[in-house]
């Protein structure tokens, strides 16, 4: 009797374990689910916050200054090695002492009494050749004429030794001079690196597209109808604007000639449709709205019925969403 | 007790139900949902079934895993909505009356309506892709296909998710070119627009994209004829465009209870206010997603941002308030490009896609009308939020509205 009952009790205390730990899973799922539920709203907030922010950003033109500065770095590694940029970093520490040099503060006074001089020149008498000789026995000239020969004798001495820079001192110099100078060096081998194709700039995307469009598209271009805007598809650009008169100039641009009461059946329905929905109607839609059939749509506006039909009546090119 | 009825229990029927539980007292408002079968389709999936991405299991999951504490769904077919007396009627007599009525009946395809479509050849050299049948024989065919001439074909707009014929032929270029044999297939898209891509901007950012895939643009192709026979397409203007495979996205139509119920236009989409989401007959019915005539792209992500709109238009309508005219059109849709990439696209009524970054602004992740690999991830990391927090009715913290904030206009 005693064995039926120590099994009853291990499964009991079992349950009992296990409970305690669907207890603690059951608790974890309810948080889980609390957290998804509010965080929602949370996230929410912060993307309404982070959007218009970043917005701001975008608009101020952070991000197009960055995108060009990843070009611009883009360019420099294509065409220049690391050593380039190692030099490049050895002249601009070059540049930062010769920069320190020049903003030590007697430097700079001499430059700001040298800067005064020239706000008072219109009150100095000119000086000619002897009246330099006579100026020339002021002790301050003369310490200022010792200045300017020792930087001349610098200035020579520094120009002759170039030649002995080093090879690499002279490819960077060569390469940091203006443009002209270096035309003929390789720059050009960035030039294949640059934007893939698929967000080339719209010259070419724009050769492309009406030569998919097909149909002569092109021609509608030159197409006007006086006091009418048309684009360059030949669609009325204020549907607004239309009326009955537009609609006979245009039917004879569009080869249809003369509209019969058929055709304006089709045309009444169009606008219709276009004036309470927003959207131009499709062939089939055109052919149910205005009772007439798809086929003798096709016989009335002839090829590509849907467009022809839209330009006559005056409203928007049926279009996909992108 | 007031009844609120839901009619479907697709991506826009079941966000709605589980966003007004949430919100309509329970011990005023009753919730029910109705759908003729049992089975959620996360359709999106559809379009990577043929290319062996997913298989069926991963896209099919039971409609009443969905659907929260507190909503009542009834499985079961509706014979019509009677508008005046404010019931829905079911087949088997039985009926349920409303005080506010849903209608989220999405589209049906109708291969049917297409002279020859649905004869010889039909599943054999001819499929669809918007069923899973379709995409599934589809999947099979694909895997032994040899090569030959696949064309790609829209009979008319408008079709659920615009962009998925396009989607079709860049994964079906990238799809042979990973098995070998690109070089022995014609791809042809054949399309009852004057482009693959007709606004101005799109155009100009991915108007080579077909060129560089290598895909032959038939435009204005009004199809009125299959010849499954003979192997080819005849339009209403007498063209014709041969074909060894051919993938349709055959004409779409509202569902045939909005048809019986006298509630749709001509091709049984609901006329609806484009800016509140009431029916334009009748003020206690709301429609959302596929089932709308709305000029904007039927795709789950405008019946997400619709369902924000509703929400608050329903509770506005029950509270005796003007309703919000708060939706804009505003749709969000991810275009595979094939090869580990793709791009997206976000845009409204009066927007076009324009190029930039999404969510944040200069940051991203997402890039807009440009092919990246993050897109790509975005995409299939999609499938998971919407089984667990879409569905659900969860906040997800991307607005309602479009905005313009990192768009480069």
């Amino acid at each position: 009797m005693n064995a039926p009952l120590d099994h009853n009790a291990t499964v009991e205390s079992r349950i009992e374990a296990l409970s305690d730990k669907v207890d603690l899973l059951l608790d974890r799922q309810r948080a889980m689910s609390e957290l998804v539920s509010e965080s929602g709203p949370i996230l929410t907030a912060m993307m309404d916050a982070g959007t218009r922010g970043l917005g701001e950003w975008e608009e101020r033109g952070y991000f197009a200054f960055g995108r060009s500065t990843l070009r611009l770095l883009d360019r420099v590694a294509t065409s220049y090695s690391s050593e380039d940029v190692d030099e490049l970093g050895d002249a601009v520490v070059g540049i930062l002492d010769t920069v320190r040099n020049l903003t030590q503060s007697d430097v700079l006074n001499v430059a700001n009494e040298a800067t005064d001089v020239l706000h008072r020149a219109d009150a100095l008498d000119p000086v000619g050749v002897v009246g330099a000789i006579r100026k020339s026995k002021d002790e301050d000239i003369q310490r200022g004429l010792a200045v300017m020969l020792e930087v001349l004798r610098t200035v020579g001495k520094a120009a002759q030794s170039d030649s002995g820079a080093t090879p690499g001192q002279r490819r960077l110099a060569s390469r940091l001079a203006p443009s002209g100078r270096r035309a003929a060096r390789p720059v050009t081998r960035s030039a294949p690196r640059r934007r893939p194709a698929a967000r080339s700039a719209s010259p070419a995307a724009a050769g492309g597209a009406p030569k998919q469009a097909q149909g002569g598209l092109a021609r509608w271009a030159c197409v006007t109808i006086p006091g009418h805007a048309l684009d360059s598809g030949g669609f009325l650009v204020d549907p607004q604007t239309w009326n009955r008169e537009f609609a006979v100039l245009m039917a004879a641009e569009a080869g249809i000639g003369e509209l019969t009461d058929e055709h304006w059946q089709v045309v009444d329905a169009m606008r219709a449709h276009y004036l309470s929905v927003g959207a131009s109607p499709n062939v089939r839609k055109l052919a149910n709205l205005s009772g007439l059939g798809t086929k003798a749509i096709y016989q009335l506006f002839k090829k590509a019925p849907g467009s022809t039909a839209a330009r006559v009546a005056g409203v928007p090119k049926p279009v996909g969403c992108i | 007790m007031k009844n609120l009825v839901i009619l479907g229990a697709g991506t826009a029927g079941t966000m709605m139900a589980n966003k007004l539980r949430k919100v309509l007292p329970r011990a005023e408002w009753s919730v029910t949902v109705l759908d003729r079968d049992a089975d959620h389709i996360y359709q999106p999936g559809l379009l990577l079934l043929p290319f062996g991405m997913y298989d069926e299991a991963d896209l099919v999951r039971p409609r009443s895993y969905f659907l929260g504490d507190g909503i009542e769904l009834r499985l079961a077919p509706a014979d019509r909505v009677d508008a005046e007396a404010r019931t829905v009627r079911l087949k088997d007599g039985e009926s349920l009356s409303y005080d506010v009525l849903i209608i989220a009946t999405g589209t049906r395809i109708a291969p049917e309506a297409t002279q020859g479509l649905c004869g010889p050849g039909w599943m054999e050299t001819a499929f669809d892709f918007y069923t899973l049948e379709g995409a599934s024989a589809l999947q099979r065919k694909l895997e032994e296909w040899q090569g030959g001439r696949l064309v790609v074909n829209v009979v008319d707009m408008p079709i659920k998710c615009p962009v998925a014929p396009l989607e079709f032929l860049f994964l079906a270029d990238a799809f042979f070119a990973e098995r070998g044999i690109r070089d022995q297939v014609e791809l042809v898209y054949a399309t009852p627009l004057d482009g693959a891509f007709t606004k101005p901007r799109a155009s100009a950012a991915l108007g080579d994209l077909l060129e560089q895939k290598g895909v032959h643009l038939v435009t204005e192709f009004n199809t009125e004829v299959v010849d499954g026979v003979g192997g080819k397409l005849i339009g209403y203007d007498e063209r014709e465009v041969p074909y060894d495979l051919l993938v349709t996205v055959p004409l779409h139509y509202g569902s045939r209870l909005v048809q019986r119920s006298e509630l749709g236009d001509d091709s049984d989409f609901v006329p609806t206010h484009k800016h509140t989401l009431q029916s334009v007959a009748h003020r206690d019915i709301f429609v959302l997603g596929d089932a709308t005539d709305l000029p904007t792209s039927k795709a789950g992500s405008v019946a997400h941002f619709q369902a924000e709109v509703l929400t608050e238009n329903i509770l506005r309508f029950i509270g005796g308030r003007d309703l919000a005219p708060d939706f804009d059109g505003h749709a969000n849709c991810f275009i595979e490009t094939g090869h580990g990439k793709a791009i997206l696209i976000d845009f409204n009524y009066t927007t076009e896609p324009l190029p930039g970054r999404f969510p944040l602004p200069g940051i991203g992740p997402f890039s807009l009308l440009e092919e990246s690999y993050v897109n790509h991830w975005g995409k299939l990391g999609f499938k998971w939020m919407y089984w667990n927090l879409l569905l659900r009715g969860e906040d997800l913290p991307i607005d309602h509205k479009m905005v313009m904030a990192g768009k480069w206009s």
